[in-house]
């Protein structure tokens, strides 16, 4: 299955992207957690904070309300309350009824010193067994009625001249003065010995179901002693104690702010490996393009290498090797191109030379020849008559070298005209083009009768015309060497010979002695004297040229006086 | 009027061959004996009679017997006249380079005198016969 081409860069996104988003789910939550802990801390400091702010307040309201006990007592001595009760009862009606509104003074008790009540002022509570409670120091007093707690500052006080007698002064602690006392937002409440009996949200605020769920709750004693019956105790959301943007930030935007900076971290690096991966690819593409471009690819190969030993820098290394190997192997190609080629200049300028050589030979050494031979012919022509029998055949013989001669040097012309004729292979008939050659030899010789054998379906991919040429000098050979055989027979065929097709041309003629078959196939090497058999010596060396040139091989096979078989191979 | 044949070869040997052949069988014609191609066209330029026929040996020193042609094909005057080429070499290849210069006829000299003769007659009877019907016969092979 063919997978769709997807660049690094694009998957390492969408990773990245997933990867952001699992990052900040996780790290997310933790750190929530982490910072709910430390939110918690804060708030339990913020609370304490709190804590603080109230205990001073709360030492203020005390130092107030001792004050002004005290003021109360200086008033009650100079009232001279025993000697003139009238006068100073209104006299302090007066003046309470002015001092004591909004400061929660709700009643003032003054008693002899054995425990009788000498004076009262307020009104609303019950007195039974009071001043026995109060003679034990009691703080506060919770009137078991109303449900009503005061908060109790005892003084000495002189009456008259009766001597020493006490008075104590009662604040109310209640809903209205927690009111005042709360900042917005916080709840105070105060219990004695546990039972809550005011709260700065009043009556509502000692429900059980109004204290706040997501609230911190500090708890003081009224008059800082640890042992106070009375507490009060103070509450604060915490949307409270931090702005709503302090909650954001701690909550979420720090992990989010540590996955991004994550993100782009590792998203710079893989982009920097996809680019020296591109880089690499492009060089790979440049090396194996048609048009390769060598500065470039080691500029890309450079720039996906550079300043790095990874995997990415080995790969473009090997690459860098790789290619060098090859170049260094191109040049040599070319070099030894560049040898061939001057082989071959040289090798044609031989070639030219042979030429040149060649054709001096045919022409320039055949026109002396031909003016032995011609002025041979003319003096038997013009002077015949005046010649004996011996001059005749002197004469005769001059002409008769002379055209041996010649005819040797066109053969020697041939066998170099074999050697640098152009080979053109075709299919050819080799049945046919020995049938033909046959009809011209009969035709040279009519007066002899040779029987002959051709065989069927010999075709051969080969070069026509040499293979006419070298054909043609196995069958005059053949014709020639049958000359004085009785019944002479010659056959052209092939046999299947280790899977190759090996054509023959036989006859039984002369034959050959074996001893020379290794020289046969030489130029000018007769086996016979031109006395028994003429020639010129070059067929046999024309026909292994012709053979060889085609790649074949050819041999012979023969006796004396048993005939000749030439094998050859294309 | 005697015909005139133009005889061009370097080699006084075949010259006298040549000579001798043509003075054997034909006696009406008349050989003019050039032994360089320079001599050739010297006497092609300065004679009032044209050469019935020319016979050109093909390697000559100075001047071949090509560069003699080109010059004959060129001349508005020479354009026309049969030009037979001849030569010692074996060589296939002087035919194609005698016939594409513009010659009407190619002949290996025979090694052989007779045989010599037999092509020369047979020559000069195709080239000497358009002198009476003006046609114009194919070369020789």
């Amino acid at each position: 299955m063919m997978l769709k081409r997807r660049s690094i860069a694009v998957q390492a996104a969408r990773r990245l992207v997933f990867s952001l988003g699992l990052f900040v789910i996780v790290v997310g939550l933790s750190t929530a957690a982490f910072y709910r802990t430390a939110l918690d801390k804060a708030a339990t400091e913020r609370a304490n904070d709190l804590r603080a702010f109230y205990v001073s307040r709360l030492t203020q309201i005390e130092r107030d309300w001792e004050v002004q006990a005290r003021d109360f007592r200086v008033r009650i001595e100079y009232a001279r309350i025993l000697e003139q009760p009238h006068t100073a009862v209104l006299n302090l009606q007066a003046f309470m009824t002015v001092q004591g509104s909004g400061r929660n003074f709700r009643y003032l008790l003054i008693g002899s010193q054995k425990g009788e009540p000498i004076f009262r002022f307020g009104k609303g509570m019950s007195s039974a067994g009071l001043i026995a409670q109060l003679m034990e120091g009691a703080d506060y007093y919770l009137d078991a009625e109303t449900r009503q707690l005061y908060r109790v500052y005892e003084e000495p006080i002189w009456l008259g001249n009766q001597g020493m007698g006490r008075m104590w002064v009662f604040f109310r602690i209640d809903h209205a003065l927690l009111g005042h006392l709360a900042s917005p937002g916080v709840t105070l409440s105060v219990a004695y010995n546990g039972t809550p009996l005011a709260s700065s949200l009043g009556a509502r605020g000692l429900l059980p179901q109004v204290t706040m769920p997501n609230a911190r709750s500090r708890t003081l004693p009224w008059r800082g002693r640890a042992d106070d019956p009375v507490q009060m105790t103070i509450s604060a959301p915490v949307k409270l104690l931090f702005s709503t943007m302090e909650l954001a930030l701690a909550v979420s935007v720090i992990p989010v702010l540590d996955g991004l900076i994550l993100w782009f971290a590792l998203g710079t690096w893989l982009m920097g490996h996809t680019r020296r991966i591109n880089a690499l690819d492009r060089a790979l593409r440049h090396a194996s393009g048609k048009t390769r471009d060598r500065r470039d690819m080691d500029q890309n190969l450079r720039a996906a290498s550079a300043g790095h030993n990874d995997e990415i820098h080995a790969v473009a290394e090997t690459f860098r090797r790789t290619t060098a190997l090859r170049d260094e192997v191109e040049r040599r190609n070319a070099n030894l191109n560049d040898n061939l080629r001057r082989q071959n200049e040289q090798l044609e300028a031989v070639n030219a030379e042979l030429e040149s050589f060649i054709y001096s030979v045919s022409h320039d050494l055949r026109a002396p020849l031909r003016a032995i031979a011609g002025f041979s012919t003319i003096l038997e022509e013009d002077y015949g008559k005046k010649l004996d029998a011996a001059g005749k055949d002197y004469l005769k013989r001059i002409e008769t070298c002379a055209t041996r001669m010649s005819e040797r040097m066109d053969a020697l012309l041939n066998l170099s005209l074999i050697s640098r004729h152009e080979i053109v292979c075709t299919e050819v008939d080799l049945g046919r083009l020995a049938t033909e050659l046959i009809a011209e030899l009969r035709d040279s010789a009519p007066a002899r009768r040779i029987e002959t054998r051709v065989g069927e379906g010999l075709v051969a991919f080969a070069d026509a015309r040499l293979l006419g040429v070298a054909l043609s000098n196995l069958l005059a050979n053949a014709w020639k060497f049958t000359a004085h055989t009785v019944a002479p027979c010659v056959e052209v065929d092939a046999v299947e010979q280790d899977g190759e097709r090996v054509f023959f041309v036989r006859d039984n003629g002369a034959g050959f002695d074996p001893a020379f078959i290794e020289r046969m196939f030489l130029p000018f090497h007769r086996l016979h004297p031109d006395t028994e058999f003429e020639g010129t010596g070059l067929g046999l060396a024309i026909v292994e040229r012709v053979i060889r040139r085609h790649g074949g091989r050819v041999w012979a096979e023969g006796a004396v006086g048993q005939g000749a078989t030439i094998y050859f191979t294309l | 009027m005697t015909p005139i044949l133009l005889i061009v070869d370097d080699d006084p040997d075949d010259m006298a061959f040549t000579t001798r052949v043509i003075g054997k069988k034909h006696k009406e014609v008349r050989c003019v004996e050039a032994f360089n191609g320079e001599a050739a066209l010297e006497f092609l330029a300065n004679s009032e009679i044209l050469p019935a026929v020319v016979l050109m040996d093909l390697k000559m020193p100075g001047m071949s017997g090509i560069d003699v042609l080109r010059r004959i094909r060129a001349d508005k005057r020479l354009s026309h006249l049969p030009v037979v080429i001849m030569t010692n070499s074996m060589l296939d290849s002087d035919r194609s380079k005698a016939l594409s210069a513009g010659a009407d006829d190619f002949m290996q000299k025979a090694f052989d005198l007779r045989r010599y003769a037999e092509e020369i007659a047979a020559r000069l009877e195709r080239w000497l016969a358009p002198m009476e019907t003006s046609g114009h016969p194919t070369p020789l092979t």
